[in-house]
């Protein structure tokens, strides 16, 4: 027991005598959380718009004043001819067009179909996707509208009591659509594997590169003594870490907490646990702390980013890419955080993801309890 | 204690790939001596060494330290011995305290004792007053004396030492082999690698390892006495690199290598080759100044030896 203590001793020391494992484990976290909360900001607003109404009837006003109204799309140019079009969009100042083709009026005065046209400019598809789905969604409304117009004209409302079918977008879980929201829980898991799996396997090889490994092997410390003392330190920090961010996020950000607290602390734990054995897997297999944290970035943080649902939603992806999410452990920590925090999701149904999670823990801390040999 | 042995090595081999780095070697370190391990770079003293502290396995043959066997009970050789490595593996950003404090939780070593030892080694290293320094700031010969100093926090009977005055300075190093002589009076078995001949005059035995053979075996004396059977002449002259290059091309001389600003030569009839050396330097007109026969040292043993077996 004292030759662990001295080891996790000596482990805090080497961390806070050094600025950058500090920045790395506590400054960046916030600086992550801060950063993602503000700039990778999903919530498209005011989409700079231009409009070429070749109708020019009270109608087609009233459309176009739906469009802006909506608080998605801001109006800033109005076109006069269809050549505009393309200037407008090679330029790139308007992401999106609508244009009003004539005759609109009339048709729907006959109660035909008034096709109108709406150009998105792909080349930011986040934006794209957003642009036309809110497009949708107004174009339906202002149907509906018309068809209730329609009704209403004919006298048929107030004798039927027919209301006109309003769509309404409802976000469910995420009401308000708050990036930061669907962001923490994805940043959690980052800043876990960030300490677990680099911050480990760094502590590791560099007692490797500075040779003084050569002395820990020819003292009588066990093989499980040097790994408890060296992990040990890491995972007091990425607890105080993960309630940290949890904490900024939740009071500073009014991301929700709504599951259970227990169930969020078992898939934490899970998840460190295997990722301090990735870590240490990753040690014993690299000999400069270059290799190390190369191999770490390969391992966690590019499928953690990538492959986890963080930033890409997993069901947009080739299906191949998605098969491979399911080797990706922090796809089932993603899952479990957003259930956590959003949804307020039970062990019930969360329980597959907590399963992996035990498998991914197991499977790393025995493979890396037969790698991590005690010899040279 | 008496004749004890403190390391027994049995036909040790390690062999590293294509390449036999130690080749069935044999020898015995008496309890309480101090047994030097000497060899050009790369001859295979640090594999040996760490075959014997358990940090890597032989590929063949058996050794013990203090009764223990490094391949079965390699643990209960670590609880016993102090390692100090090649690179005085201190932690740089760690202060002498925390260092010694350090290797004395790992070695187990109870509080009250270690107080007393903390006190004996910052005394010993020249470190009271430096306690909160860090390592990464003492001096090359402090670092060394502080490496000293956690490997023997646990007070074990038996040191190794991997070049432990690589790179220190000559006065630095000659308090470095003090502290070495008050070990072994105290009883302490040392095992020492060394490159410097005149480090290996300081042992009571030696080995002599070349290309992970051992070509010589015992006591300085004794050494000199059983392989030195050709006369040493040493030349002082004005052109030391010329005077080399003529005298290493007679066929009266064995051996001519640089000794200090001198030339010496190994050779069987030294009346003989005094005659012809005078004549070459005559010949290549380098100013003589004098010549005389030499007690050998260890290098001369050592160059003579070498040549020995690279003529084999």
């Amino acid at each position: 027991m004292s030759r662990i203590f001295a080891i996790g001793r000596k482990e805090f020391v080497h961390i806070f005598r050094d600025p950058r494992i500090i920045m790395s484990v506590f400054g960046m976290p916030l600086i992550q959380l801060i950063l993602f909360s503000y700039a990778l900001n999903y919530d498209i607003t005011n989409i700079p718009t231009a409009v070429l109404d070749q109708d020019k009837t009270t109608t087609s006003r009233q459309l176009v004043q739906s469009f802006s109204a909506s608080g998605y799309f801001a109006i800033d140019r109005t076109l006069s001819t269809e050549k505009q079009i393309d200037d407008v969009l090679t330029e790139g100042a308007d992401k999106v067009i609508i244009r009003v083709p004539a005759g609109f009026a009339k048709k729907i005065a006959k109660g035909g179909k008034a096709p109108v046209q709406v150009l998105i400019d792909g080349s930011d598809p986040n934006t794209a996707q957003t642009a036309a789905g809110y497009s949708a969604a107004i174009a339906q409304f202002w149907s509906g509208k018309v068809v209730a117009e329609a009704f209403e004209r004919r006298g048929l409302v107030a004798a039927e009591g027919i209301q006109p079918i309003e769509p309404r977008l409802r976000v469910w879980y995420n009401p308000d659509m708050k990036s930061v929201n669907f962001l923490l829980p994805g940043l959690i898991a980052i800043i876990m594997m960030n300490i677990a799996i680099v911050q480990t396997a760094m502590a590791v090889v560099r007692e490797k590169e500075y040779g003084t490994i050569e002395q820990l092997i020819a003292s009588p410390v066990k093989r499980y003594e040097l790994m408890i003392g060296k992990i040990g330190p890491y995972l007091g920090i990425a607890i105080i870490d993960i309630i940290l961010v949890s904490l900024v996020g939740i009071f500073l950000f009014g991301v929700p907490f709504r599951g259970s607290i227990i169930v969020m602390a078992i898939a934490s734990a899970l998840f460190i646990f295997g990722s301090l054995g990735l870590g240490l897997i990753i040690s014993t297999m690299s000999s400069s702390l270059q290799t190390a944290n190369q191999m770490a970035t390969f391992l966690s943080f590019l499928p953690g980013f990538m492959l986890s649902g963080f930033v890409f939603p997993i069901r947009n992806m080739p299906v191949v890419l998605q098969w491979a999410t399911y080797l990706v452990p922090a796809r089932y920590y993603l899952s479990i955080l957003r259930g956590v925090f959003l949804k307020g999701t039970g062990p019930s149904i969360l329980w597959p993801n907590i399963l992996a999670l035990v498998i991914y823990s197991t499977l790393t801390i025995v493979a890396s309890a037969l790698m991590f040999k005690k010899k040279m | 204690m008496g004749e004890t042995n403190s390391v027994v090595v049995d036909h040790l081999v390690k062999r590293f790939g294509d390449l036999t780095a130690v080749d069935d070697v044999s020898f015995t370190v008496k309890s309480g001596e101090i047994f030097g391990f000497l060899g050009p770079n790369g001859s295979g003293k640090s594999t040996t060494i760490r075959i014997l502290c358990g940090v890597i396995d032989p590929t063949d043959g058996n050794a013990s330290v203090l009764g223990y066997n490094v391949r079965t009970q390699p643990e209960e050789v670590k609880r016993r011995i102090g390692y100090m490595s090649q690179r005085f593996s201190l932690y740089e950003d760690l202060t002498v305290d925390e260092n010694l404090d350090f290797y004395a939780g790992v070695y187990e070593v109870p509080p009250e004792r270690f107080a007393e030892r903390r006190t004996y080694i910052l005394e010993m290293a020249g470190l009271v007053g430096r306690e909160n320094e860090l390592a990464a700031n003492l001096s090359v010969g402090w670092k060394q004396r502080l490496a000293l100093g956690c490997s023997i926090v646990h007070e074990p009977k038996m040191v190794f030492l991997d070049e432990p005055t690589g790179g220190v300075d000559p006065v630095s190093r000659r308090q470095f082999w003090d502290l070495l002589y008050e070990m072994a009076d105290s009883g302490v078995t040392l095992f020492v690698t060394t490159h410097y001949m005149d480090e290996a005059e300081h042992c009571h035995r030696l080995a002599f390892i070349y290309q992970g053979e051992i070509i010589a075996l015992g006591s300085p004396a004794q050494i000199k006495a059983d392989q030195m059977t050709s006369t040493v002449i040493e030349v002082d002259c004005d052109d030391c690199e010329r005077a080399l290059e003529a005298i290493g091309r007679l066929d009266d001389v064995q051996e001519a290598y640089l000794y200090g600003s001198m030339v010496h030569a190994n050779v069987d009839d030294a009346r003989k080759a005094k005659r012809t050396i005078k004549e070459a330097m005559g010949a290549s007109g380098v100013g003589l100044r004098e010549m005389r026969i030499v007690e050998p040292n260890l290098e001369d043993v050592f160059v003579s030896l070498m040549d020995k077996m690279e003529r084999r």
